[in-house]
């Protein structure tokens, strides 16, 4: 795995051996494991992870329903790579990788001048002055966190110049090529061209930890909509989810094994509302580094529910993996939700609204519980401490 | 009734005025109602599913759909009451061309009629000027079996993402499959659903219609439809409970109270001159030092700077 050692170490342990890598554009040294971070495009997804994704790891997005959520989780990948000048490669058998690119959003333009400080200068407070130079409470973690900022909050509105686009390298993939060869022995054969083409995109770039390149970046993978109907085998009719459950996992797995051995990573995500085994998903959270669920209110019955009125749908933590360390890193909170908005995709703590009503029965008593986390503090209905 | 000013999905759809590139409807055969008792014992008809399960109402609405687009539809028929029915209609309709691939799916009479796609069997009937079309396949059950579930699901998807060579623009695909009729088992209609922009559940005379917008906002609705004798169809659509609708706003005390909750601009003003008790101001600067404690010692009091807690094995 690619570690990184550097000058700025804060034991006194020193590290033998020289600073192979100087400085990556766009990455951060984890303090916990010295391992190298990249954003993800969103700076509260990063924080959930634990400051960022580590290079050399698979993450996983169980897509929600529509895969709406999902694709802007990809796309701010992507927009984050091409700010940070990685190569990238996007992989969809689903759309045309091409569009896909053409809409990717633009950063935005930092301006610190306005953000949170306004607040405090409109409205002061006369009889609870005491509050007035109380510190603003932050729902959004990590939006309080100095140091060195890693990642861009990025417009949704506006796509990437075309001219932008053309200076950025990097590679489709939708449909395989007549001379690929492919590795492994999937069922579909699909999964070993896809593999075989990333392969040779991770050597001919000179992204194996061996290789010594002029500039050293690191490599971006999407991967959208693995397994998806449009995975489903020409010769494969007897069984839909035989061949997906032999051949995801397995793919993940050599996958995972190339990343550890090069600077690259890849965000890989899957319809799992379609997979009807529920061990299809269970290997592959195995075989990948960290493991989130989206899930999305759009359609459902939570749509209208006053409690999720906030919120576009809730984000289930599913795994997070120990990278180059023997601890996971444990997010604050499991109970997360999010909301896209039209500048930015915020991972929040989930809160409840303010209560309006004064009725003996309260709104979010509704929900069933379980559904969520049960780490909140909602007691189960059956337990005879239910206050 | 209020409801008749606002237009029912289906009826947007049968006016080829719903923006969805893969409207996908499923048909559901109903069980027959469990009081029925069938006289003779040995004889156990399947339900009629032409009436049921519907196709008919899909049907009728294509016909009205060829009508109102504004692009040539073409039609490949599975189905043999389709073709029956629509086959004198493109006599009248020029922008109607109807594909019968029923008859020699497999190639057995003329070897070029074997069919391996969608695209390829339209092309061969196709005007070379053409450019943008309407597609419908009625039903997509029998070429999945014939064709293959993973060659149909990936040409579909094709169609939609406009990506296929030498093929015509499609403006909009509209399809119909039989839920219970489809390769490995009914739950992969699932695969096929998450294909379409625009599902259509029919199942006893109750359309349940899922539609994603552009945007990425699912409307969900049902509607009612009912078939006349005509062969047109009547939708209504089924009003929800209004569980989960409700408007919290009501509460809000602004909304019940009888008085005015709010203060003017004026009042706020008025109220701010009002000095409260502790309030901080420049004519009332906060008191040096604070608050002191004056404590008179008792005579029994055990006056010393020992910890009392410092027995206890904390």
């Amino acid at each position: 795995m690619a570690a990184l050692t550097s000058d700025g170490n804060i034991t006194s342990f020193q590290k033998k051996g020289r600073n192979r890598i100087p400085y990556i554009q766009g990455t951060r040294q984890s303090v916990q494991n010295a391992q190298i971070l990249v954003s993800s495009g969103a700076p509260s997804l990063d924080h959930v992870v634990g400051s960022g994704l580590p290079v050399g790891s698979i993450l996983l997005i169980e897509e929600d329903a529509f895969g709406m959520f999902s694709k802007f989780i990809l796309k701010y990948f992507l927009a984050e790579g091409i700010a940070c000048e990685h190569p990238l490669f996007l992989a969809s058998r689903d759309f045309q990788p091409n569009t896909f690119m053409k809409q990717l959003p633009v950063p935005i333009k930092v301006d610190s001048s306005i953000s949170g400080h306004d607040l405090k200068s409109d409205d002061p407070m006369t009889i609870a002055w005491r509050y007035q130079n109380m510190r603003q409470v932050q729902s959004i973690p990590g939006s309080s966190n100095s140091g060195t900022h890693l990642g861009h909050n990025f417009d949704l509105t506006q796509f990437i110049p075309p001219e932008d686009l053309d200076t950025c390298d990097y590679t489709l993939w939708s449909e395989p090529e007549e001379n690929d060869t492919p590795i492994g022995n999937f069922i579909n054969p699909h999964y070993g061209l896809l593999l075989s083409k990333i392969q040779k995109r991770i050597s001919e770039g000179q992204f194996r930890v061996q290789d010594e390149p002029s500039k050293q970046s690191i490599l971006r993978l999407a991967i959208h909509s693995l397994g998806s109907p449009l995975w489903v085998g020409s010769s494969c009719d007897e069984s839909l989810e035989e061949g997906v459950k032999k051949d995801l996992p397995k793919f993940l797995l050599y996958l995972r094994s190339l990343l550890r051995e090069s600077y690259a990573l890849a965000v890989v995500t899957v319809p799992s509302h379609l997979f009807r085994d529920p061990s299809i998903i269970k290997l592959c959270e195995y075989q990948s580094d960290m493991a989130l669920r989206l899930e999305s209110f759009a359609g459902s019955s939570y749509e209208t529910n006053p409690v999720f009125k906030e919120y576009h749908g809730l984000l289930h933590i599913r795994k997070l993996g120990p990278v180059n360390t023997l601890a996971t890193h444990v997010p604050e909170s499991l109970d997360l939700a999010f909301k896209l908005r039209r500048r930015k995709f915020v991972i929040e703590k989930l809160h409840l609204p303010p209560e309006l009503q004064e009725s003996a029965q309260r709104e979010q008593d509704d929900i069933s519980p379980g559904k969520r986390s049960g780490l909140g503090c909602t007691s189960s209905p059956s337990s005879k401490l239910d206050f | 009734m209020f409801h008749s000013t606002s237009k029912t999905m289906l009826d947007t759809i049968r006016e080829a005025k719903l923006q969805s590139p893969f409207i996908l409807f499923v048909g559901h055969t109903t069980e027959p109602p469990a009081s029925r008792t069938y006289v003779c014992d040995s004889f156990h008809p399947l339900p009629d599913c032409t009436d049921q399960n519907g196709s008919t109402l899909f049907l009728s609405l294509v016909k009205s759909y060829v009508i109102s687009s504004e692009h040539p539809t073409h039609v490949l028929c599975w189905e043999r009451k389709t073709l029956r029915q629509l086959q004198p209609l493109e006599m009248q309709t020029p922008n109607l061309c109807v594909h019968d691939c029923l008859a020699d799916f497999h190639g057995w009479i003329n070897p070029d009629q074997r069919q391996n796609g969608f695209i390829s069997t339209i092309c061969k009937k196709l005007p070379a000027n053409c450019k943008e079309i309407n597609l419908v396949i009625d039903s997509l059950s029998n070429p999945f079996f014939t064709i293959g579930l993973g060659v149909c699901l990936q040409e579909l998807q094709q169609i939609i993402n406009s990506c296929i060579d030498n093929s015509p623009k499609i403006n909009q695909l509209l399809c119909f499959v039989h839920g219970d009729m489809i390769p490995c088992g009914a739950s992969s209609i699932s695969h096929v659903k998450h294909l379409a922009s625009t599902v259509v559940d029919l199942n006893n005379q109750i359309a349940r219609i899922t539609h994603r917008k552009p945007g990425g906002h699912v409307e969900r609705k049902e509607e009612q439809f009912m078939l006349l004798s005509n062969g047109q169809f009547h939708t209504q659509p089924i009003v929800g409970t209004g569980k989960g609708m409700g408007s919290p706003n009501t509460t809000l005390p602004q909304d019940v109270a009888s008085f005015r909750v709010s203060l003017s601009d004026k009042e706020k003003e008025d109220r701010n001159k009002l000095i409260l008790p502790y309030m901080r101001t420049v004519d009332n600067p906060p008191e040096e030092g604070g608050g002191k404690v004056f404590y008179q010692p008792d005579a029994v009091d055990d006056w010393d700077d020992e910890d009392p807690d410092d027995d206890l094995d904390i």
